[in-house]
This record gives structure tokens, C-alpha cells and sequence, in this order.
């Protein structure tokens, strides 16, 4: 097992730097930050002090070793825009990024799965079928709509909860839901298809034949062996998370990294975007790797493989 | 007896009350002279401010049609405001730009040696840091008598030591400071005495006064001591608030000033809350969660209307396309004449923009800044006239690309189609293709740069910050400019800027030069000329003094609940 | 005392069955007017290829078919009429008596728990045992399917263990409770042939052991003469010949009879090689041929073939003996 976490370790620090790499020359080709840091009124000549005291003048590799070291140090440096240190502002909003998502992920399975339960077992009824379309007007409606529609009926009409920010305790309430729609419903219509998918499985022919209850069948059995490939989803639907969390935190106001980065691409705001894609990038890999292990905790057959 | 005793009473009160109530006529009378030494302090123009005694004063007409300046709220009474806004400066940096939001956060913290009063439509220069000021005989220099006795909330004097010291470090091109081009002028700043400083230019510069009300002065020590950056993250200054706390991207806090220079803010508290999303910012008002909102999209103007307080100026900022006309049929002027004529823009304020704006003249600066020229008008919208200059160039399946930022400025998407439509109208014109552009992109384009040319039409926007003149925008149009050009070339053009740019700025001359190099411009047409986009603010009804001034900056001083 | 007589005669035993599936394209007639018992200590082997009904009959019994499908006719166990009867009798009744063994042990058990306590469970369930109780129990019933070192092999999961192994789990699954029936569904197909002859060893040997009557679906008929006391032969939902498995084997009847044992494959034989002995291939349910359902493939078929369904009938020489054909080939 220690043999297994330290080449995963050392996965997790070749993904990394390969993914921080690919960035380094990826917004360098992009165009030149000294514009935006310029802003509409500079000289050529302002721009080319600018160039300068940033470092951009030096040719590429220069640069990137320099940005070996930053990665090593974990120092991005200060961000253009902000004027401060890139990663505490990064690791500063990263908590309310990171609750957000939390509590979205959990609310999403904790419905999707009896949801899709229900609708498996109930898959030739009304009641059945009403949850499937339901998932499927809910994988449909982007999380924006969502937002804004949630907010003209609880904030704008009932006025039951805020529209921006997280300051009050209910605050989570609306950007979780809207954040959770596109996984919930999809889900939700995963664990139907599995489910339904399993229940033709030979060991639940067994299962009946050895007089067990339904129940027992589905809920000790069937979900079991669904969340193996349900595990696996969740890795790759991790990345797919951030970029929708990256829109409802500008739907709510909520003070994430989303807004952070949005700011720093249109500004092209190097330090910023390095220490953020870097976070984000530990963080995905992180979840996988904990995917990854849970995946052989589940799936017996993985674990005597790497066993 | 009783009665008696009641009565004395009485009239001893009525004589106090009275003796009193002079008293307070004459102070009030005393400071508003006290003030006439100071450009203009007469109350002549409606809704001109003056900052008297920690108090607002605001130039009201009274019934008769007199105007006199009137007080306009306690401090202290506003209560908490708070503000949904799209974007804030991403950090408090005082000398980065001049345009809002940064304008009116920056001067809510620091205090400079003026304060441009926009409220009136017109820049009017106000004492700041600067009780008042004379040019001196030579009329390269200038003096400033500073406010006396003041200090900067860490026990620093406000003097003429402060003052050197933030002009200097602002002037050092070392120091990257995005201000310096408006005051780069600057040869040499004097300490006459503690409230005395004298500053020297190159060439005369009668637009001074205006230029330095965008410079904060800072505590000298404090920022020497701490550094640039540091400092930004916990800034001093004598501006009417504090930055009481700051998350970029996120929320600022402002809270009365104890050093505020000159006046109290009515407001106990301010809280600028950034809501990118228009619709979600609307729904904060909405929802009753935020008191005022910027950027309030045109589609919402009339729905908000009915239960809200809807303020619009007219951005101090033109929307036009530049015409790149370096080669093809765009290099013939009479194509560019033709393309102008083309353009409707009453329909691109009535029908893009809700009926707000205002057609822009055929030049580069708005009716209230030096350099504008009466003369120059708009190209009227003729559709006959285009089609024949299209005809007498020999200009025919013409397919033109235009190109357009988004969600930068005011429906700036929405406007470059409706413009790519009106342009294929022409005979001549087969297609317009839009390209719509990222924020970063745009830059590049802007700055000539990126991987991605400057295509035929580019619409941008030109704002003209209070302290500019046409000078400077004018420029952008000589031969070869450095980070403007777009194939336009006329020597006499070029002959008639470097002329007005050597004159006084109060020279006849001046005008004239500009005059004539504007209806140059306007000839060569190397612009297609668009409109003065709107800058929508809403707010609760209930909230007082919501006023929005011409340089689209928010009276934060006097808004209060 | 009749009644008491059968129920040492025979365990399970179905009269007149039909079954039909409600299918979106209508109903569909998968079992036809089916008749046959099993005794304790007697092996009763179906024999016919895929789609002739053989497991449809047996799962009427075990009650595995799908809910779309209607049974009628008469279904006794030890009996007792129990078709109609409650579900959740029924499902006692089937989880008490009859164990059921199906063709691939590999997709039979669940792949996420290791197999003893999946033969745990079965008691924890039934038995109310403990956990450890039950683990035990399990550990000592592996013992006795024969398979090695069961305690190591109760703590491994099913990809762990041979294919053999994994079928002698399931056999000790479906045994567990002591079943009275054990319907062996296919149980050696998925095997190699030199396991093949040991699971059929090992079921015989439980048979005897436990007096069990068991029920084997095959296609295979080195496996029915291997191990069957009776032998069915089943076509398009009907039994057309039965006997002990002597009278079915050494003197086939029925044509379709004859020409499967022409063949003769040995055990382990695939069913390719089955299929390829008889011309054409069997029929689907949705397109069963009027009258004999075998005559479009039968050589001695006659005009009444294609119109009249013919009846079971015994054979001269022994009325335990019954086929159903119109024109039987000489000496029948």
C-alpha cells in the first residue's frame, strides 16, 4: 500500500508540473499581460517598462525556469492586478470555493441516488418516468438559468433567501442547488441506468433464488456494484465542477477562486493564473487519487490487482 | 408671580434662540465667502457642490430663480449603503487610472491637491489638499497654498513635503505608475514653506489644476516605509472614507473618515458588493438586498423604472469604430465618408440603447472639454449620399469585417450588429462579418500587437477623463502614432496638432488649430463615428441623494438611507 | 393416504402448464401444455437447445421468470397447489427447498463480496445466525462441495477462485438450506470438460447424500446420459419424448430425438457442433410452425405434420415411455 501511495505522489507531481507546464507556454502564446497591465492609455513606451519589470522581456526559457522555482517554492509571486501575493489571495478564497462545491457534490448524490433507485425499480410507471424527464429537463437547463430563476422566486419574489454573497447561513442554499442541477439530474439518470442495467445481473437472479428481499437486493447488493463505474464518473466529473462553479459564483456573488480567475485570464494576469491552475490542479488530482483508492476499496478485483 | 417668572423665561429663551440662530447665519455666511476666494464658489451653476465645514452644500434654485447654496444632509445621518457593482479596481492603488470605478474609489480614500467637480456637467476645480492656487507670471508655474494644520490618520502632516513627495514618485518613470502620463509635464516641485509648494512645467500648462485633482497625495513616510504594494493593502490618505476592509472581486467596506480634509460623508457605512451578472446584480436590488446597482442593462430600464430611482449620464466617452485605411477600397476617403453617412445613430440610441445616449460630433471629444469645436457636427444619416460616393469611388462588392469587444462597454455586441446592418443597406456592400472579441484579444487589437491585424472597422471607445483636452486625443491621428496606427496621414493635420499643442491652452489660437485640424478629421474620415454610450445606474427611491456625476463617478459623500 | 403417498413420491410436480409472456408485440407462448415430476433421489434432466423452453419450465417452479410472464396450469410442491399462492410464502418456500444452480458461477455471485460471506448471508438471513456463526457455517459447507483449504477460499472474491470452484460456491449456496429440489440450470456448460464431470459428481453425490430430487437443464447429452435417472426432450415449448434415461437414449422415439442423439457429442462438446448434426435451426417463439412444430425439419414429415399437433403417446413397450409423433420411424 505505501509502495502504491508513493507512485501515486509521484503521479500526482508529474501531473502537475505537466499540467502547470502546458499552461506556462499556453498564456504566454496567448498575448502579452503588459497591455492589460498597461491598461488604454499607456505609451508604447510605458508598455515597454512594464515588459520589463515584469520579467517579459527575458527570452521564454528564462522564464520558465524561473517559474520552476516558483512552482518549487510555492511562491507564484504577486499577482499584476491584485498587487499581492498570488497564492494566499488563491488559497484565501479557496475555502468558500471549496464549501460550495462540497456541499453541491453531496446534495447532488444524496438525491440522485434514491432518485435514480426509484426510477429504476419504478421505470415502467408514471412516477418512474417523471423523475427521468425531470433529469433530463435538468441535465438541459444550464446552472445559469437555474441561478437566475431560483433568485427572481426566493430572493426577488418571496424574498425568503440572498441573492449574493455568503454571509448569512442560508446563503449556501441557492448556489448549492444550482450547482448541484447538472449533476443531480445526471445522476440521477446514471444510477437508473446502471441500476436498471444490474438488475439483470446474474447475482441479483441469485439473490431472488436464495429468497433474499428486495431490499436486501438493492441496496446491499446492486448498489454496491454501481458504484464502481459511479466512482469512476465522479472523477470525471470533478473538472466539469469547477467550471460550473466557476458561473454560479458570479450568478450569487459567492467569493470563490471562480472570480479570481476569470479576472486574472481577461488580464492575463500570469501569477495569478499559475498559482490558480495550480491549486485547481492539485486539488482534481487529489479527489481522483482519492477516487482512485476508494475505486480499489470497492472494486475487489482492482485491489488484487495491485495487491 | 408665576406668570411673570414664565414669561422672563421666555424671553430670555426667544433672545438666545435668536442671537444664536445669527450665529450660526453669520458662520455659515463667513465660510461660504471665506470660499468665494476659490474658483468657482459662486452659486451660479445647478447642482454644483462645495465642501464646507464637514458639510455638503449644493447650488439650488429657489422659487424666485435665485440660486444659493443650500446645506444638504448631516453627517453621520445616512445610515449603511450598500452598492452592487459589476466590477471594482483590483486593488486600492491611487495613481493607476483616472477612469470610474477607480475614480471615485480612489477619491472616497485619498484626497489630491484638487477635487474636479463634475456634478455640473462641466469640470469645476475645487480646493482639496489645496486651499488655493495662482499661475505664477511666466505661466509655467504654478502655486498652491495647501490646507493647514491637517494630518493623515497616522499623525503625518499634510504639507508641502507630502505633496513633493507623491508628485515625484508618481513622476519616476520607475515606478510604473499609470497616472504619470497626464502629469509627465512636471519639471520641478518646490517646497516654498509647510503649505506652500510650487510646481514647474516644460510648457505652459493652464489645465494643471484639473490634471493634479486625479493625483492623491499620500503620507510620505508611511509609503517610503512601506513600499508601493504594502501600502496599497492598508492605505492611508484624508479622503472622506476608509477602506475598512477589501476582497478583491469581492466586497469593499468604507467608514467615515476621522482625517477626512474637508467633510463628513452622510453615510455611516458603505459596502460595495461585486456582482458580476447584470441580471443577478438587478435581482439585488430586486430583492431589496442592495440599495444602489451600476451597469444596469437598457432592457431592465423600463421595468425598473416603476419602483426604482433610474439614474443615466452620458458617458464622458465616445463609441466609434476607426477605419483601417492602409490599403483597399477603405483607403478612398470618399468609401469612409460613404460609411459614415451610412450609419443611423439616432436608431442606435433609440432602438440598441433604450432612447439614453446621445449622438456623438464628428470629433474626439465631448461638448465639455477643451478642443471641442462647435463647428465640427456629426455626418447626417443620408443613405442617397453614401450610395453615390460608393458609385463615384467604383467601390462594388465590398464585404468588410468589424470588429467588436464584449460586455465592455455599454451593449457593445448588440450595436456592432445593428452597425454591420445598416452598412450591408449600401449597394455597394455585399457582407459585414462581426468578430466579436474577448476582453484580452481586444487589448491586442487595440494596441496593434497581438496575432490577430486590426481589421477594417474596430469599435472601441475614447474616453475623455475631466483633465484631458482634444490634445491628447488628437494625437492618436498623426502620422504614425505609435500605438494607433491605422494608415491615416495628412500633414497638414499633422502641421495643425503640433501648432495647437505648442499654444495656451485659454489662446484663441489654440481653438482655432484644433478647429481646423477637426474638420480635417472630419474630411478624411479615418473614424466612423458612433454615439456617447449611457451609464445606467438604479437605486431605491427611498435612498437619498443618489446622484450619479458626469464622469459617471457616485456622489459617495452625500448618499445616505 | 393418497396425498401422503405423493408426497414421498414425488417433490415437484407440474400439470398442464402453460406460460406466456406479455411482450410490447403481444403475447408470446412459451411453454406449452407441460407435464412432468421429479422424486426425491431422482435426477430429472430436460434436454433441448436453447429456446425450446426447458429453463422456462423449471423457473415457473423456482420462480425466477420475469413478472411478464403468466403461468397457468398447476404447479404442486411436496403437494401443495402453489401456484397463485401468496408471494411472500412462496418466497420462503423457495428459499427453504429449492436451490437453483445456473449456467455462468462467475455472474451468479456477486462480484464486490467475497464468497463465504456471501454464503453467509444465506443464513444470516434464514437461520438468524450471528455473523460468525454463519461465517462457519459457511466455511464448513465449502468443505463439504469438495473444494480445498476453505478457509483461505472463504476470504477470497469471486475473480479469485477457478471456474470449477466458483460453480462448487453456487452449489453450495443452493444447498445451504437443504433443499428438498435443486434445479441445476445449465450447470456445466460455462466449464471446462474435465470440471464438467466433476460438478456432475458432486451434484450426484449431494443428491444421494441429501435425498434431494434435482432437476438438470441441458443441451448436452453426454451430460443427461452422465447423470440422468429420467430424461425430457423438449422442442419449441413442448416435452415431444420422456423416458428413464435408458428407454429415452437406447431407443429414441420421436425423429427430433433421433437426430439429436445421432450426433452424439461428448461431454464438453459446444453447442455449435450440436446444431450443425439437424438441417435448419430451431424455431423462435414469435414463429412456431403450425401443427408439429418440428416437421420443417423433420425428414419423415407428413401433410398432418403441418396441421394437427400430435399428442404423447406411450410407447409399446412402456407406458413410462410417451413421445408425440404423427408418422414414427418403424418399431415405435
Amino acid at each position: 500500500m505505501l509502495r502504491v501511495l508513493g507512485s501515486r505522489a509521484l503521479q500526482l507531481i508529474l501531473v502537475v508540473l505537466g499540467i502547470s507546464t502546458l499552461l506556462f507556454f499556453l498564456v504566454r502564446v496567448s498575448g502579452d499581460p503588459a497591455l492589460a497591465v498597461a491598461g488604454s492609455e499607456a505609451t508604447t513606451e510605458d508598455i515597454e517598462i512594464i515588459r520589463e519589470s515584469l520579467g517579459l522581456n527575458r527570452s521564454i526559457f528564462e522564464q520558465y525556469f524561473a517559474f520552476l522555482i516558483k512552482l518549487a517554492t510555492l511562491n507564484f509571486g504577486d499577482s499584476y492586478i491584485y498587487l499581492q501575493p498570488s497564492m494566499p489571495l488563491i488559497l484565501e478564497a479557496l475555502p468558500s470555493t471549496l464549501y460550495l462545491s462540497f456541499v453541491a457534490f453531496a446534495l447532488a448524490m444524496l438525491v440522485a441516488i434514491p432518485a435514480g433507485i426509484f426510477a429504476a425499480v419504478k421505470r415502467r410507471n408514471a412516477s418512474g418516468r417523471f423523475i427521468l424527464s425531470m433529469s433530463m429537463l435538468g441535465q438541459s437547463i444550464p446552472p445559469f438559468i437555474i441561478g437566475i430563476f431560483m433568485i427572481l422566486v426566493f430572493s426577488v419574489w418571496l424574498q425568503w433567501l440572498p441573492s449574493f454573497g455568503n454571509e448569512q447561513p442560508t446563503s449556501i442554499i441557492m448556489p448549492a442547488i444550482a450547482l448541484s442541477a447538472v449533476l443531480m439530474a445526471r445522476h440521477t439518470r446514471l444510477v437508473r441506468a446502471y441500476f436498471i442495467e444490474e438488475m439483470n445481473r446474474g447475482y441479483v437472479r441469485t439473490g431472488k433464488s436464495l429468497g433474499f428481499n428486495n431490499r436486501r437486493i438493492r441496496f446491499k447488493h446492486i448498489l454496491r456494484n454501481i458504484s464502481v463505474p459511479m466512482l469512476s464518473l465522479i472523477g470525471i466529473d470533478l473538472g466539469k465542477f469547477v467550471g460550473g462553479a466557476v458561473i454560479i459564483e458570479a450568478v450569487f456573488a459567492w467569493p470563490g477562486i471562480g472570480s479570481l480567475m476569470v479576472n486574472a485570464v481577461k488580464a492575463r494576469d500570469y501569477p495569478m493564473l499559475e498559482a490558480g491552475v495550480f491549486t485547481v490542479a492539485v486539488m482534481v488530482v487529489l479527489v481522483n487519487l482519492i477516487v482512485d483508492l476508494l475505486y480499489q476499496f470497492v472494486d475487489p478485483r482492482l485491489r488484487a490487482k495491485v495487491n | 408671580m408665576a406668570t411673570k417668572a414664565g414669561f422672563a423665561k421666555k424671553s430670555v429663551s426667544a433672545v438666545i434662540t435668536f442671537v444664536m440662530a445669527f450665529a450660526v447665519l453669520t458662520a455659515f455666511n463667513t465660510s461660504a465667502s471665506a470660499n468665494t476666494a476659490v474658483a468657482g464658489a459662486k452659486c451660479t451653476n445647478l447642482k454644483e457642490q462645495e465642501y464646507v465645514n464637514n458639510t455638503v452644500l449644493i447650488c439650488k434654485a429657489t422659487k424666485k430663480g435665485k440660486r444659493v447654496w443650500k446645506k444638504y444632509f448631516k453627517g453621520g445621518s445616512g445610515k449603511t449603503v450598500t452598492i452592487g457593482i459589476g466590477s471594482l479596481p483590483p486593488s486600492l492603488e491611487a495613481y493607476a487610472a483616472s477612469a470610474p470605478p477607480r475614480s471615485f474609489i480612489v477619491g472616497a480614500i485619498y484626497s489630491a491637491l484638487t477635487r474636479v467637480d463634475l456634478s455640473t456637467g462641466t469640470p469645476i476645480v475645487k480646493p482639496n489638499v489645496a486651499d488655493s492656487w495662482s499661475q505664477e507670471g511666466n505661466s509655467k508655474t504654478w502655486v498652491f497654498n495647501l490646507i493647514q494644520g491637517k494630518t493623515f490618520p497616522n499623525g503625518e502632516p499634510v504639507n508641502a513635503t507630502a505633496v513633493k513627495a507623491s508628485l515625484e514618485w508618481v513622476l519616476n518613470p520607475a515606478n510604473r505608475a499609470g497616472l504619470r502620463a497626464k502629469i509627465s509635464e512636471i519639471t520641478r516641485i518646490e517646497v516654498m514653506s509647510e503649505y506652500k509648494v510650487k510646481i514647474t512645467t516644460s510648457a505652459p500648462r493652464y489645465l494643471l489644476p484639473r490634471a493634479l485633482g486625479t493625483v492623491p497625495i499620500l503620507p510620505p513616510k508611511e509609503f517610503a516605509a512601506k513600499g508601493a504594494a504594502a501600502f496599497w493593502r492598508a492605505p492611508v490618505g484624508t479622503g472622506p472614507f476608509v477602506a475598512t476592509s477589501f476582497t478583491p472581486n469581492v466586497e469593499l467596506v468604507l467608514e467615515p473618515n476621522p482625517s477626512s480634509l474637508r467633510v463628513v460623508p452622510a453615510a455611516t457605512k458603505i459596502v460595495f458588493k461585486v456582482i458580476p451578472e447584470d441580471a443577478s446584480r438587478m435581482s439585488g436590488l430586486r430583492s431589496g438586498g442592495l440599495d444602489v446597482v451600476n451597469k444596469v442593462p437598457t432592457d431592465d430600464i423600463a421595468s425598473l423604472r416603476r419602483s426604482f430611482a433610474v439614474n443615466s449620464i452620458i458617458e464622458p466617452a465616445t463609441y466609434h469604430m476607426s477605419i483601417m485605411a492602409k490599403s483597399g477600397p477603405l483607403a478612398d476617403k470618399r468609401v469612409r465618408q460613404a460609411l459614415n453617412f451610412a450609419v443611423d445613430k439616432q436608431a442606435l440610441i433609440d432602438r440598441v440603447n433604450s432612447g439614453l445616449g446621445s449622438i456623438a460630433q464628428a470629433q474626439l471629444v465631448p461638448s465639455n472639454l477643451t478642443g471641442y469645436c462647435r463647428e465640427v457636427t456629426a455626418y447626417p444619416y443620408d443613405m442617397k449620399k453614401a450610395n453615390d460616393l460608393m458609385k463615384q469611388a467604383g467601390v462594388s462588392n465590398l464585404k468588410l469585417t468589424f470588429q467588436t469587444s464584449t460586455a465592455y462597454i455599454t451593449n457593445d455586441v448588440l450595436m456592432a450588429q445593428a452597425i454591420a446592418q445598416m452598412i450591408e443597406r449600401l449597394d455597394a456592400v455585399d457582407k459585414v462579418e462581426v468578430e466579436v472579441l474577448e476582453f484580452s484579444k481586444f487589448l491586442d487589437v487595440y494596441y496593434l500587437r497581438g496575432a490577430i491585424p486590426r481589421k477594417d472597422l474596430f469599435a472601441w471607445r475614447m474616453s475623455s477623463s475631466p483633465d484631458l483636452d482634444a490634445g491628447v486625443q488628437m494625437a492618436r491621428y498623426t502620422t504614425n502614432y505609435s500605438t494607433h496606427n491605422i494608415g491615416h496621414s495628412d500633414p497638414r493635420y499633422d502641421e495643425l496638432i503640433a501648432k495647437a499643442s505648442s499654444l495656451s491652452t485659454r489662446s484663441p489660437a489654440r481653438t482655432r488649430a484644433f478647429c481646423e485640424a477637426g474638420k480635417i478629421l472630419k474630411e478624411n474620415a479615418p473614424i466612423l463615428w458612433g454615439i456617447h454610450t449611457p451609464d445606467i445606474w438604479a437605486g431605491k427611491k427611498a435612498t437619498k441623494r443618489f446622484f450619479i456625476d458626469a464622469g459617471g463617478n457616485i456622489d459617495l459623500v452625500s448618499i445616505g438611507n | 393416504m393418497n396425498l401422503a403417498e405423493q408426497k414421498v413420491d414425488t417433490v415437484v410436480s407440474i400439470k398442464n402448464l402453460d406460460v406466456v409472456f406479455n411482450t410490447a408485440s403481444g403475447p408470446l407462448q412459451a411453454i406449452h401444455t407441460t407435464n412432468w415430476s421429479v422424486a426425491p433421489g431422482e435426477t430429472f434432466v430436460i434436454l433441448g437447445e436453447s429456446g425450446a423452453g426447458k429453463s422456462v419450465s423449471v423457473h415457473a417452479v423456482s420462480g425466477l421468470l420475469p413478472s411478464t410472464a403468466r403461468i397457468t396450469g398447476s404447479i404442486e410442491f411436496e403437494g401443495n397447489e402453489i401456484l397463485g399462492a401468496d408471494q411472500e410464502s412462496l418466497r420462503k418456500l423457495r428459499a427453504e427447498k429449492i436451490g437453483v444452480i445456473f449456467q455462468d458461477p462467475l455472474t451468479s455471485l456477486d462480484p464486490c463480496f467475497k464468497v463465504g460471506a456471501q454464503i453467509a448471508e444465506i443464513f444470516q438471513v434464514h437461520r438468524g445466525m450471528s455473523k460468525d456463526e454463519a461465517w462457519n457455517q459457511a466455511v464448513s459447507l465449502l468443505d463439504s462441495v469438495q473444494i480445498p483449504d476453505p478457509e483461505r477460499r472463504a476470504n477470497q472474491f469471486p475473480h479469485q477462485l477457478s471456474g470449477g470452484q466458483r460453480q462448487r460456491v453456487m452449489i453450495a449456496m443452493a444447498i445451504a438450506l437443504e433443499p428438498k429440489l435443486l434445479i441445476a440450470d445449465e450447470p456445466t456448460t460455462a466449464l471446462d470438460a474435465s470440471v464438467q464431470v466433476a460438478v456432475l459428481e458432486l451434484i450426484q453425490r449431494l443428491r444421494d447424500q441429501r435425498d434431494m430430487a434435482v432437476v438438470l437443464i441441458t443441451h448436452n447429452i453426454g451430460v443427461a446420459a452422465a447423470i440422468a435417472d429420467r430424461i425430457a426432450i423438449m422442442y419449441a415449448g413442448r416435452i415431444v419424448e420422456t423416458g428413464t434415461a435408458q428407454e429415452v437414449l437406447r431407443s429414441p422415439k420421436h425423429p427430433y430425438t433421433q437426430a439429436l442423439l445421432s450426433s452424439m457429442p461428448r461431454i464438453g462438446a459446444s453447442k455449435a457442433e450440436l446444431l450443425t448434426t439437424i438441417s435448419g435451426t430451431p424455431p423462435s417463439l414469435a414463429t412456431i410452425p403450425s401443427g408439429c412444430a418440428f416437421h420443417p425439419r423433420c425428414t419423415r414429415a407428413i401433410e398432418k405434420c403441418k396441421t394437427d399437433v400430435p399428442r404423447l403417446e406411450p410407447t409399446k413397450q412402456s407406458v413410462n415411455h410417451i413421445f408425440s409423433c404423427h408418422n414414427p420411424a418403424e418399431g415405435a
